[in-house]
């Protein structure tokens, strides 16, 4: 990730440069552009640049890896941030939660991995650790395969490596027992069975869903849906 | 009867949806969003929240630690301060006038000011009355400064940009703030604000504050009128209740009484004593059909110039103007990607001379009526980048009623007139990576000319002279458009935020006051007309960054140009009234309980017009380059009291910063207690 980061700092000035007049520019345009910055030999169509690199795969694929560099993954370890940015969106609930809030942290049993994201989760919640201000949380370990029985809690967090199988089985629990879900597995909010999906970093975006929001009876203030990514 | 009507329809159409609501900043949890994105959030670029990074328009936005920072007690030098592009033009001790890239004028008619999305600019003579805006400084959460045309989105006089000062919530914050001051120029101030909650129902939220002090008293021209001693007071009142989950209603009510000594757009002081009151009141509704929104207010503002002309013996003007407005609007989204904001908005304006009705009871009233239609689309066209656009459509109707006087050139019918104007705004933003974006923005704004240039009509003989005073109804709006790139890029290895901006500018049909110096005593005679077309380009350059040990920064170049082409003579020099670079720096460390603070300014010359005779005559007046450094020292007493030393040009006892009286050294502690 840092790699990544690095070199989307680095490259961020030099690649809109170099893409925009390929893209855009009219092609009389583009060769003085590129005539003007010593770059003529690169003149040529996107469809002549295509045959060319299909001639000299290694720049294919090189081409291939620098866009690749600028695609985000969906899905990552939940840290600090995080869950005090999940936990963080509680307060703009329009029928906020209140008193001591049980959050149910939902994670694989199966998977080790899973198990030990949530038990970081339980443990920042239950030391405070991004707990907002003016807020009281407990939270719990819940297997996803028991999420079924949980029905005390007002909030489930997602821990990381949950099969996506079992996203039908939570979001109905959560639905019927008017829970948010808060996952940074932004594959559950996409389709639909966590309401909300979280990405803190490289910044903070929140990924919402109304359907599923919706269909749990949950409602936010409407200039945080508006700021939130609907999905 | 008409404008009635309107305001019923609108109502019925409130109710017929289910309710209705506005642009009232206080209603969104800013502190909550802010908190949970890690920047700040605004609805100043399109009516609709959004993030600051992806906004389509040029905005900066204080924060409210940067104003405690600041150690200044008023909003212009504030924004002058920490706004490339900004020039405050400091006409007295607490007059100023605010100009946007240039274009520096008395009475500023291009920026509309607004307090969480109510019009604190009066549109009288078209301008703010920086002092007289009721609010504690210390209850300002942020202020959104637009630069660029703006009237797709807030209606004429954004034409150059807008101003929204954002006050904290009485339902979501808990401000309770109290200052008292004690400075040079004998200046005492005191300000307060109380919030009562009323548990999950509501929040009430009371301010109050007051000022006296003495006028500068540098050297003054000759031809202006004795001054005024300073002072002004105010109280507001704002409540916020959450009706249901889904219902929010708020009410707002202000007074202000202020004496102060502006510059008139004839370049000539005069005592002002301004009393203003408002009274304002809303809902914000969450429908399946969007977050519905109605804002109405009506603002009340009266004038006398109560100070006599020395020279002539001519006491003249004590204006009345009210203004209601009524806004409809409902914001939603399309999908995932297209978010929307539609509106309705209805103005009236009125206009009257009390000091003339007083002895003629059918002096002329002049009314306007205006409608307005607009909308809003954001397009995130995909993660990175985003299309917005924005169109208005005015249509306003004027009447002047009563009895002209003797010898005016026009008639009632002349002042009765119809007149349609479009405003727009489109912008694309594009976050290249996540720490590059780049903005390219076009505006369209109107200008619509002042009350007064447009409607006014006074012909009396006051002793020897004969004033001959008219509106002109012929007037055309001022068509401002606006070309902008912009360039922000984040630089974390040194904890600093880089922002670039270039713009070009036209300006056609600006209105302005023909120079009355070609016509001869015993006849005063000032028309407005249109005296040309105007153009303005420069950009901006600004290094803004706060280090994790308590270091901060802030470093900027603003440089402007303007060229003018009047067509006929005319008082106005944007030309003149522009300096062409402007260079700040501010720095300031936090330790423990200390803050220190220093800030700087060097400004080039510049060629503004000054009255030069009793007879309002005018010539250009040059200012030299000049110098200002400031500064604050803070030291937190307790987790309750603050006590600060701030001091402003600290390099000269008074510093000659244009052709209005010298603006002197201030020093002033001041005590503020948060509780």
């Amino acid at each position: 990730m840092c790699f990544i980061r690095n070199v989307r700092m680095q490259t961020g000035i030099i690649l809109p440069i170099i893409l925009v007049p390929i893209l855009w520019l009219p092609s009389k345009w583009g060769q003085a552009f590129f005539q003007f910055v010593g770059l003529g030999r690169l003149l040529m169509s996107p469809r002549l640049l295509l045959s060319k690199l299909a001639m000299r795969p290694w720049k294919a694929v090189a081409t291939v890896c620098v866009f690749l560099v600028f695609i985000c993954p969906s899905a990552h370890a939940t840290d600090q941030l995080d869950i005090s940015t999940g936990l963080k969106t509680l307060l703009l609930m329009t029928n906020r939660v209140s008193g001591l809030i049980a959050v149910a942290v939902v994670f694989d049993p199966a998977n080790p991995e899973s198990r030990m994201d949530a038990e970081n989760i339980r443990s920042a919640i239950d030391s405070g650790n991004g707990v907002p201000g003016g807020l009281k949380m407990t939270a719990e370990l819940v297997g996803y395969t028991s999420f079924l029985k949980s029905t005390d809690a007002k909030v489930a967090f997602l821990a990381k490596a949950i099969p996506v199988s079992s996203f039908d089985t939570i979001s109905a629990t959560a639905q019927s027992s008017g829970i948010l879900t808060i996952s940074t597995d932004l594959d559950c909010v996409k389709s639909g069975k966590c309401v909300l999906g979280i990405m803190s970093k490289p910044r903070v975006e929140i990924y919402y869903s109304p359907a599923a929001a919706e269909a749990a009876h949950i409602n936010f203030a409407p200039a945080f849906i508006m700021l939130a990514k609907q999905v | 009867m008409k404008h009635l009507l309107f305001i019923t329809s609108l109502m019925a159409g409130s109710a017929i949806w289910g309710c209705s609501a506005t642009a009232y900043a206080q209603s969104m949890d800013y502190g909550a969003l802010q908190e949970l994105f890690g920047e700040d959030i605004t609805t100043n670029a399109t009516g609709t929240p959004q993030r600051a990074s992806e906004v389509a328009a040029n905005m900066t936005i204080i924060t409210a630690d940067e104003i405690r920072q600041s150690g200044r007690r008023n909003i212009p030098e504030i924004i002058g301060l920490y706004v490339a592009g900004m020039d405050v033009l400091q006409i007295s001790s607490t007059s100023f006038d605010v100009g946007v890239r240039g274009y520096q004028q008395p009475y500023q008619p291009r920026l509309l000011v607004l307090v969480d999305g109510r019009q604190v600019f009066v549109d009288d003579y078209s301008r703010t009355i920086w002092d007289h805006i009721p609010v504690n400084i210390d209850d300002i959460r942020q202020i959104e400064v637009v630069k660029g045309a703006s009237s797709a989105l807030f209606g004429s006089n954004a034409a150059g940009g807008v101003i929204n000062i954002i006050t904290y919530s009485p339902l979501y914050d808990h401000n309770n703030v109290a200052a008292v001051s004690y400075g040079t120029q004998n200046k005492t101030s005191g300000d307060a604000t109380a919030t009562v909650k009323l548990g999950d129902l509501g929040g009430i939220k009371v301010s109050a504050g007051g000022m006296a002090g003495d006028e500068f008293h540098t050297e003054r021209n000759p031809y202006d009128p004795p001054l005024l001693n300073p002072s002004h007071r105010y109280i507001s009142e704002n409540s916020l209740f959450q009706v249901d989950p889904k219902l929010q209603a708020f009410t707002e009510f202000t007074y202000a009484q202020t004496i102060d000594n502006p510059a008139f757009p004839l370049y000539s002081r005069e005592g002002e004593d301004a009393t203003s009151y408002s009274v304002r009141g809303g809902l914000s509704w969450q429908t399946p059909y969007g977050l519905i929104k109605s804002n109405n207010y009506l603002n009340h503002d009266y004038t006398k110039f109560s100070s006599p002309n020395a020279s002539t013996g001519v006491n003249r003007f004590d204006f009345t103007t009210d203004l209601i407005v009524s806004q409809l609007e409902d914001q939603f989204k399309i999908g995932t990607d297209h978010t929307f904001r539609a509106a309705l908005e209805y103005r009236h304006r009125t206009f009257s001379d009390a000091g003339l009705s007083q002895a003629f009871p059918q002096a002329p009233v002049f009314d306007q009526d205006i409608y307005a239609v607009s909308g809003t689309w954001l397009w995130q066209i995909d993660d990175r980048l985003s299309w917005t656009n924005a169109l208005r459509v005015d249509h306003e109707d004027s009447e002047q009623t009563g009895t002209l006087f003797t010898g005016t050139h026009y008639t009632n019918s002349d002042y009765s007139h119809a007149l349609n104007t479009w405003s727009a705004n489109s912008g694309l933003v594009y976050k290249a990576t996540d720490m590059d974006t780049f903005r390219a923005t076009y505006g369209r704004g109107v200008q619509l000319p002042s009350l007064i240039q447009t409607g006014y009509n006074q012909t009396l003989p006051y002793g020897a002279i004969f004033v001959d005073e008219e509106g002109n109804p012929n007037l055309k709006p001022t068509i401002v458009q606006n070309y902008e790139l912009d360039y922000d890029r984040q630089l974390p290895d040194i904890f600093s935020t880089a922002t670039f901006a270039a713009y070009y500018e036209i300006n056609k049909d600006i209105v302005g006051f023909e120079d009355s110096s070609v016509l001869n005593y015993p006849i005063l005679f000032d028309q407005s007309t249109n005296v040309g077309n105007s153009q303005g380009w420069g950009g901006e350059l600004d290094l803004k960054g706060k280090h994790p040990t308590g270091f901060r920064w802030d470093a900027s170049y603003s440089y402007a140009r303007v060229a003018d082409s009047n067509t006929v003579a005319s008082v106005l020099n944007y030309q003149g009234s522009t300096p062409q670079h402007h260079f700040r720096l501010s720095g300031g460390y936090t330790t423990g309980p200390w803050e220190f603070d220093a800030n700087g300014q060097y400004l080039t010359a510049s060629n503004m017009m000054r009255v030069n005779s009793a007879l309002s005559t005018f010539a250009p007046s040059s200012t030299d380059d000049y110098v200002s450094i400031g500064g604050r020292i803070g030291y937190k007493i307790s987790d309750t009291f603050t006590a600060a030393l701030s001091a402003t040009n600290i390099n000269s006892a008074a510093v000659q910063e244009s052709p209005y009286p010298a603006v002197e050294r201030q020093v002033f502690l001041t005590l503020t207690g948060k509780f």
